[in-house]
């Protein structure tokens, strides 16, 4: 017996069953690269509009709800005035503070 | 992109063969399946067949075995895939059963002698006898020169005869 004589031997095919399921998966899974793309668009556009929202949110809840605690808050947030002296007023305005004073 | 059709149709006609080399590879029928279906996938996302192409059998079987090949790399070492395929006991067929029950002992011979010999000169043996390809394509599939896939086929074949000797003289005699 010879290599003729084997290749009668037939090779083990894969199973009928499988036929569709594979056919089908590589029908629907060559979906087209563009709409791969879009997806990655899609999915950047939604990413940013997320980070948007989310820093409203933490705008919204940083900020005083009424006017007072917003001004009570801004007031809080400015360093108290020191009242000028007379010397550094007079050493701005190039008088003599001696005569000021 | 392949239109479903033409997916269709490479499946009909070359499946059986791109099977059998998957079969070389894998560990089960199920390794052997996802690899049929990641090949398919595949080539219905190119772009079509090659205009240059001179047989479509033998490009078909040359993206299998890369991908068979890469399917290695990924489960491992590529040697220790080898060794373990080597070593562990075969859980499937290569051949269909045959009712006559002479042919189907010879059947189990040549699968037994088959499943002895190295992974490279298993496919050599494989794509020139059932796949009947040409030395030339040979070596193109499995990216080695029509010398080299000449004289792995030499290799196997001798060692295939040799471990069926006995069970011919068996089954030949009165």
């Amino acid at each position: 017996m010879n290599e003729e004589n084997w290749k009668t031997f037939k090779p083990l095919a894969p199973p009928e069953k499988w036929r569709e399921e594979i056919i089908g998966a590589a029908t629907a899974v060559r979906a087209p690269r563009n709409l791969n793309l879009l997806t990655m668009w899609n999915g950047l556009g939604a990413a940013a509009l997320t980070a948007c929202w989310i820093s409203i949110g933490i705008f919204h809840l940083a900020t005083p709800k009424s006017d007072s605690a917003w001004a009570e808050s801004i007031a809080k947030r400015i360093p108290p005035r020191q009242p000028a002296s007379v010397t550094l007023l007079s050493q701005r305005l190039n008088l003599n503070p001696e005569y000021y004073e | 992109m392949l239109p479903e059709l033409e997916i269709a149709r490479i499946y009909d006609e070359h499946a059986s063969s791109v099977f059998g080399l998957f079969l070389k590879f894998a560990r089960d029928s199920n390794d052997a399946r996802d690899l049929l279906q990641d090949w398919l996938v595949k080539i219905g996302r190119s772009d079509g067949l090659p205009d240059d192409l001179r047989n479509e059998r033998s490009w078909c079987l040359k993206t299998a075995y890369r991908l068979a090949v890469d399917w290695s790399r990924k489960k491992g070492s590529h040697a220790r895939t080898i060794e373990a395929f080597e070593d562990r006991p075969r859980a499937f067929d290569f051949f269909e059963t045959e009712n006559d029950p002479d042919r189907e002992l010879i059947r189990l011979g040549i699968e037994e002698a088959l499943s002895s010999l190295p992974r490279d000169q298993q496919l050599v043996a494989t794509l020139k006898i059932w796949d009947e390809l040409s030395f030339r394509e040979i070596g193109e599939v499995l990216d080695i020169s029509a010398n080299t896939a000449s004289s792995r086929y030499r290799y196997a074949v001798e060692k295939i005869r040799a471990e069926l000797k006995n069970l011919y003289s068996e089954i030949c005699e009165p």
